[in-house]
């Protein structure tokens, strides 16, 4: 998986249209982003990513798109 | 009417509502699982009837239905709370949604009515969870120790108040024994299907009773994971019908 299907996941997970989220993106400035678009990006990538992202703690604080694909990398998911 | 506030509830990706409750408590505000049961509803049914917005509080999801076309007028609704009554009318009155609302414990205030739709949304998770959780501030919450008290009776009387056809949807809380809600459903319809699922985080408040919350799982009254280094909980939302 690429880091733009990543984003559109992310995009998806928030119910957002267009293209709203980039890479650039974080919980700060995206409004639909609260803790419970959080659990919704989460397990959307979850799904996607055959739940290998459950076990990640340190996603609870993966507040923006970078901390979130650098994680992913980290765990050898993208 | 007391002091009063308001809150915002989205009807669709543009369009919101505001509405009624009063300040410091005692009426119920909803919540994510408000909203995605709305969300069911609407994903599912194709034309207005006659709707029993079940457990209303400030009449939200009713009044939601009826500004989406899918209730017919009048809307029907009640809570055990005297306090909504006034909350349901202003609401209702503001939204242009004439409405029958009544005080009383789940179905009592509706002998001899049949709905089209019943949309039940009834204190449905564990009491003591509810005492210490931020939803229910001078909100009545009697489910019992299991959260299931109230639900199950809903769905053991829910077909006597349908008319051919009609449809049940309620949310299924895993702060709350969900296997029994469900065995109980299977036992009194004969179409069961879930329409949603969502996670949630489970709020810091009650986080900080995980003793409390551990046992009340080992009891088998609720289920909480931990995922992401968090710890959730879901809800499901289930449609109901006899064929």
């Amino acid at each position: 998986m690429k880091e733009s299907d990543v984003i559109n996941v992310i995009q998806n997970a928030l119910e957002l249209d267009g293209e709203c989220i980039t890479m650039d993106s974080s919980a700060d400035d995206v409004e639909e982003w609260d803790s419970v678009g959080h659990v919704a990006i989460l397990s959307a990538l979850d799904k996607v990513f055959n739940k290998k992202v459950a076990g990640i703690r340190e996603m609870a604080t993966a507040d923006t798109v970078r901390k979130m694909l650098t994680l992913l990398k980290d765990y050898s998911l993208i | 009417m007391p002091n009063q506030t308001e809150y915002k509830f989205k009807i669709d990706t543009d369009n919101e509502i505001l509405l009624s409750v009063p300040q410091g408590g005692g009426v119920f505000i909803p919540t994510g699982t408000t909203s995605l049961l709305f969300k069911a509803v609407c994903s599912y049914i194709r034309k207005p009837g006659k709707v029993l917005d079940l457990g209303c509080g400030s009449g939200v999801v009713g009044i939601a239905l009826h500004k989406k076309g899918l209730a017919s007028v009048p809307l029907y609704a009640s809570d055990v709370s005297e306090h909504t009554v006034d909350y349901v009318k202003t609401n209702s009155l503001r939204h242009h949604c004439p409405v029958i609302v009544k005080c009383g414990s789940l179905f009592t205030p509706w002998e001899n009515e049949k709905f089209d739709y019943i949309v039940n949304d009834v204190s449905g998770i564990a009491e003591e969870i509810a005492t210490l959780s931020p939803w229910y501030d001078k909100v009545s919450c009697t489910s019992g120790v299991d959260g299931t008290l109230l639900t199950v009776e809903v769905i053991q009387n829910a077909s006597k108040y349908m008319n051919t056809g009609g449809l049940f949807f309620f949310p299924v809380i895993s702060l709350s024994n969900v296997e029994k809600i469900l065995t109980e459903a299977n036992k009194n319809f004969s179409h069961v299907e879930k329409l949603f699922h969502k996670e949630w985080p489970l709020p810091e408040m009650l986080c900080k009773h995980r003793a409390m919350l551990d046992n009340v799982q080992r009891e088998g009254h609720i289920e909480i994971v931990e995922k992401f280094g968090m710890v959730l909980y879901f809800t499901d939302i289930y449609v109901a019908y006899n064929t």
